[in-house]
């Protein structure tokens, strides 16, 4: 019996010992539940938080640009988007393929892309891994959510055209920031990586206006990141509207007019320099940048030959041809080396510093300055040229805005080429030589103009001298309010010294032109147009005489040009057409556009000014 | 002296129906089965809450319901076999269970990249639960059958193979549900007489082990310690599941977010939250004092074990108890150890209370043993104590 005592003794002791070894060790757990429920209870609550509230940015809507009269030319539409959240436990490959089976965007780009922005971006910016997501693809990703829970589906604004291709170089297009374009502290300080941002025409300039401010949105997910709930702490603030000097009308009927030719036309408001209508033909569909635009199509717009991509209107210089005729006229005259009766006589051929033909082979015959200008006569300002020299001519013509930029509210504009002696010595290496004013005298030579800067050149007749800077920028207005925050401030013009007279014969020339003269088919019936034609021989020189003309090739077609104003009483618009390599006389192709603009203006206005 | 109770016995033809019923309720210990009990329902309030909060009746919580009831009968089973009978049988369950641990690889498939369960007609069963009650009965006919309260060489290599075997047959797939059975082969053999020095011995060899085994260890298996000193070493890998059982405690606050309203637990950031880890989902929802209440019924359930063991009358009877003891005690401190981020991350319910028919079977069973050794007057042999 002792051994048993003893023994269930010992076994009771020892049974108790473990007993107590369990009953030791919950102790502990509770003193560790203490701690971390009672003690640090707040810091464990903010991390619950942290995993389950997000933040996310609500974006904010781009201001709309508007024409003149208020009419849309660029709009929003909503689109959606798939995006990679870097913070969350991601595993690559994984992304990729389900991206590709997503989207059909090969696994190794999205993998690139990812890695790109894992080195260059801090984890907590979003990916954007496709634009612009159809509907059914939302759905497959909803539906799929837990294979991938790093992506989400991100709501976006986009940029639309209702007018298509509609003023394209104008109003210019949208797309990603990229890491060039965050290194500008303007830039910067409003956008993040993967925003839009104007990166041509006036969705570029005006960028400051039509940037909206995103708001924040409150989610709480789920482990998957799946939105259980969300509520707007700050709601996003939509860009200002940008509205524009141009008249949709206009627009359009001067691209109507310059379709499947490549050219330019530029109207202005000689009063106070507004642009009403910039067209550089062909143009390119603004909606191919929407999204983001494939490497494809970037790749078909810079081989078209067409070069839909330049913004003729203000970028591709040429020579002015027979527009530069009237210039030469007023040099003439201020000068006082002809009165407008003094006549010249064109036999079609003239020996000036060189043998040089009219463009009518058996010649005008004797003609005064407005015949000169009625019928566009060669000799008569080869002769002009010689007397007058260039330094009239060109100092003349710098009044005017030539050789310099117009100073247009775009980007890309070029200044042409005012030649003189010292560009000459500059550039060419040689002096100047009179042969070259002769040149220079009948708009050819090394003389090169942008259409914007022979559209100033009408307008500085048609506002009797007061040359504007041209401008597109009306106003930006404040979308909910409808307050206008900023408006274009009209500069002082410059002034060239036209005197009085001058313009008096100017005016009345050009009215003839187009009365009687080459310009004939500018006519617009019920309005006093004033214009002049031009035919420019391209830089490339001619063809050889006896080649027949539909063997020409297209680097020596001439350009086709017209410039002009009215209504030539009051004038309110000024204008520049060129048809490129036309092959024809300006007065037959390029003078029909200007009559398309005139009557699309003229239906609108007509009743307003009572005319 | 009590005797087994068998049917057609006269006594209960004597005395009738109440007054067997009176018995029944003296013999039973309802403290035991009341906590038990407790905490089973705890744990389907808790399964519900992990699946689908209040919105609706979960699968999960109707089978652990079914699997209930079916662990009451295997109490009432347990209670009514006398004890000696299920010492009798030992080697024989201990043999059966060798096998189904072996029909695992055969027949195992996969769930939650283990292959340690076989489906039997529907349902899913776990034979390392099954072999972990039949060790604890083998164990404790071994030191019944030990003629005194002395270890013998033969006892260490008995208690060794009778818990070694299983253990090793386990370890093949699981290293964590292995490593519940070494206590079982420790607390045997200390509560046979081990000698004090040996077990100094035995702690300085593990002492001296402990590197080599560290060096043993797999990649994985060592950021499991090391994530215990800091999770955020391996936040989005190993470290996941102790972060987030960790965030799921500690804001349950004092008194919880309130039952199905755990974020941690609705938004399923909490990992095997039906599971392992659903002492989380208790201190998140009822917080420190749900927690606290939580440990303190397994506190009872293990006292009266101890208590039902030192009334057992002979070795087999406390045998059986302090085996019930230790499974229980061992699961309960590592499964809760595990959650409040002081040990390990180790695949072991929590008894009770997590989901899981065969672990809910087995614990009932245990305690049901020792309810059966209280209950036939702590004989569980047919030989008197020495």
């Amino acid at each position: 019996m002792r051994s048993a005592e003893r023994e269930s003794g010992l076994l009771a002791r020892r049974t108790r010992l473990v007993f107590w070894g369990f009953a030791l060790s919950l102790l502990v757990f509770c003193g560790r539940l203490y701690d971390l429920q009672v003690v640090s209870v707040e810091q464990w609550r903010e991390s619950s938080q942290a995993n389950s509230v997000k933040r996310r940015a609500l974006p904010a809507s781009r201001g709309l640009i508007r024409d003149a009269s208020g009419r849309l030319l660029v709009g929003n539409r909503l689109a959606h988007d798939l995006v990679l959240d870097r913070e969350a436990e991601l595993d690559p490959e994984g992304v990729a393929s389900f991206v590709e089976s997503l989207t059909g965007e090969p696994r190794e780009a999205i993998l690139e892309a990812i890695r790109v922005a894992d080195e260059t971006q801090p984890d907590h910016v979003p990916l954007v891994l496709a634009r612009d997501l159809s509907f059914s693809q939302v759905a497959w990703l909803e539906a799929r959510r837990e294979r991938a829970p790093a992506l989400s589906v991100r709501t976006e604004v986009l940029r639309q055209y209702p007018n298509g291709s509609l003023a394209s170089h104008v109003l210019g297009h949208v797309g990603e920031i990229d890491a060039r374009g965050l290194l500008d502290p303007e830039l910067a300080a409003r956008h993040r990586m993967g925003d839009l941002v104007g990166k041509a025409g006036v969705e570029k300039e005006q960028d400051r206006w039509l940037t909206g401010e995103r708001g924040v949105r409150r989610v709480v997910v789920d482990n998957v990141g799946r939105e259980i709930s969300s509520t707007v702490e700050l709601p996003p603030r939509a860009g200002h509207d940008v509205h524009l000097t141009i008249d949709l009308a206009v627009q359009r009927a001067a691209e109507a007019a310059l379709a499947g030719q490549r050219g330019a036309c530029v109207v202005l408001d000689p009063r106070d320099g507004s642009v009403r209508a910039l067209v550089s033909a062909p143009g390119y569909e603004p909606e191919a940048f929407v999204g983001g635009i494939s490497d494809v199509r970037w790749q078909q717009l810079n081989d078209d030959p067409g070069k839909p991509l330049r913004f003729r209107a203000i970028s591709e210089i040429y020579p002015p041809g027979s527009v530069w005729k009237p210039l030469m006229a007023a040099a003439g005259l201020m000068e006082g080396v002809r009165q407008p009766s003094d006549e010249t006589t064109c036999l079609g051929v003239a020996h000036v510093h060189g043998r040089r033909r009219c463009w009518k082979k058996i010649g005008h015959g004797a003609l005064d300055m407005r015949g000169s200008l009625i019928n566009s006569c060669n000799v008569y300002y080869y002769h002009l040229g010689r007397d007058l020299g260039i330094t009239p001519i060109e100092r003349l013509a710098a009044d005017i805005g030539f050789g310099r930029l117009a100073g247009i509210d775009l980007a890309g504009e070029k200044p042409g080429i005012l030649p003189s002696d010292p560009w000459k010595r500059r550039e060419v290496g040689e002096r100047w030589y009179d042969g070259d004013t002769i040149n220079v005298a009948i708009g050819q030579g090394f003389l090169s103009v942008t259409p914007l800067q022979v559209a100033q050149l009408a307008a500085s007749i048609a506002a009797r001298g007061d040359v504007h800077r041209p401008h597109v920028f009306s106003h930006a207005v404040d979308p909910r309010t409808g307050e206008v925050v900023d408006r274009w401030e009209g500069e002082r013009p410059v002034r060239v010294p036209y005197d009085s007279a001058t313009l008096d014969f100017l005016h009345e020339a050009m009215v003839a032109t187009v009365e009687d003269g080459t310009g004939r088919r500018a006519r617009v019936p019920g309005v006093t147009v004033a214009g002049k034609t031009g035919t420019a021989q391209p830089s490339s020189g001619d063809a050889p005489e006896d080649m027949p003309d539909e063997e020409v090739p297209d680097r020596y077609r001439e350009h086709a040009w017209f410039m002009g104003f009215a209504p030539a009483e009051s004038p309110e618009l000024a204008f520049a057409v060129v048809v490129e390599h036309a092959g024809k006389h300006g007065g037959e192709v390029a003078a029909p556009v200007a009559r398309s603009v005139i009557e699309a203006w003229a239906r609108a206005h007509v009743t307003v000014t009572g005319q | 002296m009590a005797t087994a109770f068998a049917p057609g016995s006269s006594e209960v033809h004597d005395e009738g129906l109440r007054a067997l019923a009176r018995r029944w309720v003296r013999r039973v210990d309802w403290w035991l089965l009341g906590a038990s009990l407790a905490a089973a329902l705890l744990g389907i309030a808790f399964i519900q809450s992990a699946e689908a909060g209040a919105d609706e009746l979960a699968r999960r919580t109707v089978k652990q319901a079914i699997f209930l009831l079916v662990g009451l009968g295997v109490v009432v089973a347990c209670v009514r076999v006398p004890t000696k009978t299920w010492m009798k049988l030992a080697p024989w369950l201990w043999a059966a269970s060798l096998v189904g641990l072996l029909a695992v690889f055969v027949l195992g498939h996969e769930a939650g990249g283990q292959r340690n369960w076989i489906r039997v007609g529907g349902l899913s069963v776990q034979p390392s639960e099954i072999a972990k009650v039949a060790t604890v009965l083998l164990v404790a006919r071994i030191a019944a059958a030990m003629p005194r309260p002395r270890l013998r060489f033969r006892d260490v290599l008995a208690f060794g193979f009778a818990v070694g075997i299983p253990m090793a047959i386990v370890a093949v797939q699981d290293e964590g549900t292995a490593a519940t059975f070494a206590p079982l082969l420790a607390v045997a053999l200390f509560a046979s007489g081990l000698r004090w020095r040996w077990v100094v011995v035995g702690l300085l060899a593990a002492a001296v082990l402990a590197p080599v085994a560290w060096g043993q260890l797999a990649d994985y298996q060592r950021k499991r310690f090391e994530v215990v000193v800091d999770p955020y070493v391996d936040a989005s890998g190993v470290g996941y599941h102790p972060i987030q059982a960790r965030i799921a405690i500690g804001s349950g606050g004092i008194t919880g977010r309130g039952w199905g309203e755990g974020p941690q637990n609705r938004l399923g950031f909490l990992p095997e939250r039906h599971t392992d880890y659903i002492f989380a989902v208790v201190a998140e929802e009822w917080g420190f004092a749900g927690a606290v209440v939580l440990l303190a019924l397994f506190l009872l359930i293990l006292r009266r074990l101890v208590e039902t063991a030192a009334a057992a009358k002979d070795r087999g009877g406390a045998f059986l108890c302090l085996g019930a003891l230790t499974f229980l005690g061992v699961h309960v401190v590592i499964n809760v150890g595990m959650v409040v981020g002081l040990l390990p991350t180790v695949g072991i319910p929590l008894p009770f209370v997590s989901y899981g028919g065969s672990a809910l079977l087995a614990s009932f069973a245990m305690v049901g043993l020792a309810l059966g050794v209280r209950a036939h007057g702590g004989k569980a042999t047919t030989e008197s104590a020495r």
